[in-house]
């Protein structure tokens, strides 16, 4: 799966770089998530500052997904452009963005 | 970074990196006021003004390892969830201070966790340096200065090192009775 497949079910907020899609890593604490993920997975997280799109450019992460309905700023989308990071925003909650991205095929295992 | 402590430990390690010789780190309780003040302070080489500006952005970086630094990110991030604001202040080649307050009671507050294995951790790697904690709880008040600690025995001597642990332990618990 690609990040171009979720843009049917989460807003899409910057460029949508076709990354590929692994697993899932959902954590609000940033530096546990750093710990946590891999390259190409996607984060789920409500942590809607530059530092989850640091994070995922540091791991080298498919897509952040920031959920609960929070907002995402100009800053972050310009960071997320110059480090191919595709962000989608949703109005769901990281629970149930799990549930539908398992749905879709993405599991952990 | 689910304890205030790492925070200290990240900081303080900046300053290290600052070439710091003294290094003041006050933490501040007041339940009355409901904040929480941590205060750091050293005389290291300091940040540029141009760099000062942008210095908690995790793009902006000293590193030449990797263009993403966490550090100062991560802990703006903590104390503005915490419902606080943060100073940084500096002058090249004189002094560096960072400065939050917090709202102490607040639920996305980390906790204190284990500053006596923090504070003993950066003993044993301040040869060069003087580390000075300051703890108050209202009008109650723990100081730690790593310059009366012998630091080759702390790292030889499995008891003086248990006994220095146990003294910050029982000191800073004595604060919140």
């Amino acid at each position: 799966m690609v990040t171009t497949d979720l843009t049917s079910y989460f807003k899409l907020v910057n460029n949508d770089f076709t990354n590929n899609i692994s697993k899932m890593v959902v954590c609000d604490m940033l530096s546990v998530a750093l710990k946590q993920g891999l390259e190409g997975d996607v984060l789920i997280t409500t942590q809607n500052n530059c530092n989850s799109i640091a994070v995922a450019t540091l791991m080298k992460l498919s897509c952040v997904i920031i959920s609960s309905g929070f907002d995402v700023d100009e800053e972050m989308i310009k960071h997320a452009n110059e480090n191919n990071i595709t962000i989608f925003t949703t109005d769901k909650y990281s629970v149930d963005v799990v549930l539908l991205l398992n749905k879709l095929g993405i599991n952990n295992e | 970074m689910n304890e205030l402590s790492l925070y200290i430990l990240d900081l303080v390690q900046n300053s290290f990196r600052a070439k710091a010789k003294n290094i003041k780190v006050i933490l501040n309780e007041n339940t009355a006021l409901n904040t929480l003040s941590l205060e750091i302070i050293d005389d290291g080489i300091g940040i540029d003004s141009e760099l000062l500006k942008c210095v908690c952005s995790p793009f902006k970086t000293t590193r030449s390892t990797r263009k993403v630094g966490l550090g100062l990110s991560f802990f703006n991030q903590m104390v503005k969830q915490a419902g606080g604001s943060i100073i940084i202040e500096s002058k090249v080649n004189e002094f560096t201070r960072v400065y939050a307050t917090v709202e102490r009671n607040h639920v996305d507050l980390v906790p204190l966790g284990n500053i006596a294995d923090t504070l003993c951790l950066l003993t044993l790697n301040s040869y060069k340096n003087n580390i000075l904690y300051v703890h108050f709880v209202n009008d109650k008040k723990f100081v730690y200065n790593s310059e009366k600690i012998d630091v080759k025995k702390l790292e030889s001597d499995y008891n003086y090192l248990s006994a220095v642990r146990n003294h910050i332990e029982n000191k800073v618990r004595e604060l919140y009775l």
